[in-house]
């Protein structure tokens, strides 16, 4: 992770600046000249005005809030879910069965786990349906909006779907690298309560040690596509979702805007991982 | 026939160059030699045995939407052996649609790629707009194509693609009116206008809605029509004034009966595909197509109830033509124009037309066709679900100009979906 400064220029380092760091470089150089009016087909020559429209727009602070806010979420409940599970199930992790169906989700597509969930969770699917059946609703209306819904909840519940599994290998993986139960004993020893213990030793311990992924956790979720295009609604729009819209948008006057967008989810992208490494970085080195 | 192709060819890059940007003299470098390239490629070919000739053992990358089952079977199993067998030409299709074509164009003019990816593309007046406003298409061309004589171009809804003169640089191919869809086994008698239907939504909470994409917004485009006083009302450049003015009685009429959309009009389906489902699910009472032929063709799918019909409200709706075009820098243009030619041929028409076929509306003008052509498309077994053409024909809308489209996806979502 983070890498020293001496380090970083290594010509060991070559190839991953040639293909990585390289081009992505020059994509966000064209990106941020598109976004000035310096490139592309219909560029009016140095304009601060798609920028201007970037930043006064209510629809883009809505958007960046409402990505910030199911990101966090997303975190928030698959760590807390994934903590449980891995405590629960800590024995029989390292089984083949019937623990590795937990690892299921792992392999599914985000693109298949929102049409899973759209059919499972909309008003007319397949819950709704069985809920009819029973006779606890009378119509697609009273089933309770989990997709297309304002708190997005379609979007939250696929995504954690996707990530428990992830969560619970790297925090069943942590309670042996971070001796978690070595201090659990320790702390035990010294006078502390399973609550305190709990609270005080192994969460602390886990979550420090899973910072960094969590992060590009949260980066992720902030980033996806798919999943809030099929089951989010048109307002507010998760960032990508927006982003997309702009470059695809009738008006092709739009494409510099979608680029300044574009542009300012990097930099919020880069700002979360760079404040996650800065405070883990003093320990690891 | 006058000029020769690669005269046709010349006009016009050198009057964008200047658009292309600061940093634009690499580009505009490449620009010329690739329209050099391009001129040289399709050098001298004026007469259609000529270009026939050329065409043959050619590949044609055709871009088009293939979200249609009937509509993928009639280009795959119908059109691609008959076009290989007569021509030889090889039609390879990819899916893609509206800003996805632009996209791709726009990205090779940009990033200075001589040959396009695609020779042909399936397009619609919003494509046609944007693809002219980068100067990506090829043309005029039309005048080449034996067909063509079959296709009345001084009509309006053919000839004049959103109030924008298609001189010879797109192919009309369908032409399809919007229609609302309903079940008639659940609503005997549905609203025959804005009035009615407003009655009804409120009457019947969540049950309607639209999706706030292409055919959503060509639905608000008729409303708007309506609203400003009837079928040509729209018609000629965009008026900002008479915009604004009828736009903010559209939004306070869908406002006022917003709160009895499908989820209280937070939210619309984001395509009408995803409306088409809702349809089926029953979810809601209503859905509605661009091309007023469809319903027979999603009951033959079996997506659609029987029971379901098509109509048009009194207000009128849009109708418009969907176009084949050439992309200015395909490099197998002879190979695209004998395509075009083979697909508004008066059998391929013909073909298209059946419902159990695709269903879509011929841009042939029938009159002009020989005796039995005229018979054969007379007696074409007629559609079952969708209302006949003769009565919809008077209810027709010419789309407005693009400006209008352009605003209206805008203001929705700022006057009705975030109001």
């Amino acid at each position: 992770m983070p890498v020293s400064r001496k380090s970083f220029w290594q010509p060991a380092l070559l190839p991953f600046w040639l293909l990585v760091l390289l081009p992505l470089a020059a994509g966000l150089c064209y990106a941020l000249l598109y976004s000035f009016g310096l490139a592309g087909l219909l560029a009016e020559g140095f304009i601060l005005r798609h920028w201007g429209e970037t930043f006064t727009r209510r629809e883009v602070w809505a958007s960046l809030l409402h990505s910030l806010r199911i990101a966090a979420t997303v975190v928030l409940f698959s760590a807390a879910a994934a903590l449980w599970l891995a405590r629960r199930l800590r024995s029989r992790l390292d089984g083949a069965f019937p623990a590795a169906w937990l690892y299921l989700p792992l392999v599914t597509p985000g693109l298949v786990a929102a049409f899973a969930a759209f059919q499972l969770l909309s008003g007319s699917g397949l819950l709704a349906r069985v809920l009819a059946a029973a006779g606890l609703i009378a119509g697609p209306a009273e089933m309770p909006e989990l997709v297309l819904d304002p708190w997005a909840w379609g979007v939250v519940i696929t995504h954690c779907f996707l990530a428990i599994p992830f969560l619970v290998m790297l925090f069943h993986q942590l309670y042996k690298s971070e001796r978690v139960e070595e201090y659990r004993r320790l702390a035990s020893s010294l006078g502390a309560t399973a609550r305190q213990n709990l609270w005080r030793v192994e969460i602390p311990l886990l979550i420090r040690a899973a910072a960094g992924n969590l992060a590009l956790l949260l980066v992720l979720v902030l980033g996806s596509y798919e999943v809030p295009l099929l089951l989010g609604r048109q307002s507010p729009q998760m960032l990508s979702v927006l982003i997309v819209r702009h470059f695809s948008m009738f008006d092709l006057g739009q494409k510099p805007v979608a680029y300044a967008l574009a542009l300012l989810y990097t930099l919020v992208v880069v700002l979360a991982l760079g404040l996650t490494w800065r405070r883990q970085a003093p320990d690891e080195t | 026939m006058g000029k020769g192709i690669s005269e046709r060819l010349a006009i016009g890059p050198i009057g964008r160059i200047r658009r292309i940007g600061r940093i634009g003299p690499w580009v505009a470098l490449l620009l010329l030699l690739g329209c050099g390239r391009a001129a040289q490629k399709a050098g001298g070919l004026t007469t259609w045995p000529e270009i026939e000739k050329a065409a043959r053992g050619q590949k044609v990358n055709m871009m088009m939407w293939t979200g249609d089952p009937f509509i993928n079977d009639y280009m795959e199993k119908w059109v691609k052996p008959r076009l290989l067998e007569r021509h030889g030409i090889e039609l390879e299709i990819a899916g893609g649609q509206g800003n996805t074509i632009v996209t791709l164009l726009m990205g090779e003019i940009e990033g200075g790629k001589e040959d396009s990816a695609i020779d042909l593309a399936w397009i619609n007046g919003e494509t046609f707009y944007q693809l002219r406003q980068i100067g990506a298409l090829h043309g005029p061309f039309t005048d080449l194509l034996p067909n063509a004589r079959w296709i009345d171009f001084s009509n309006p809804f053919i000839g004049v693609d959103f109030q924008r003169k298609i001189e010879g640089f797109e192919c009309p191919w369908g032409n399809v009116q919007l229609a609302l869809i309903y079940d008639s086994a659940r609503i005997p008698e549905p609203p025959r206008d804005r009035a009615a239907l407003a009655a009804w939504v409120k009457a019947h909470p969540g049950r309607f809605t639209f999706d706030n994409s292409f055919t959503g917004m060509t639905f608000l485009k008729s409303l708007l029509a309506d609203l400003s006083g009837g079928k040509t009302s729209l018609d000629g450049p965009f008026d900002e004034g008479e915009y604004r003015l009828h736009s903010a009685e559209l939004w306070a009429w869908l406002n006022e009966i917003k709160p009895y959309f499908w989820k209280r009009g937070e939210t619309f389906p984001g395509s009408v595909a995803q409306l088409h489902q809702l349809f089926a699910a029953g979810e809601v009472d209503f859905s509605m197509s661009n091309n007023d032929g469809e319903v027979d063709n999603k009951i033959l799918q079996g997506l659609f109830p029987a029971t379901a019909r098509a109509y048009v409200l009194d207000g009128g709706t849009i109708q418009n033509s969907h176009y084949l075009g050439i992309p200015r820098r395909s490099p197998r243009k002879a190979a695209a124009l004998v395509a075009i030619d083979f697909l508004i041929s008066p059998e391929a028409q013909l073909e298209k037309l059946d419902p159990r076929v695709w269903g879509d509306g011929t841009v042939l003008d029938v009159e002009r066709l020989p005796p039995e052509w005229r018979q054969r498309f007379a007696s074409l077994p007629g559609r079952v679900a969708a209302p006949r053409r003769e009565d919809i024909e008077d209810k027709a809308i010419a789309e407005p100009d693009a400006q209008y489209m352009l605003r209206i996806f805008e203001d929705f979502r700022k006057f009705v979906i975030e109001a």
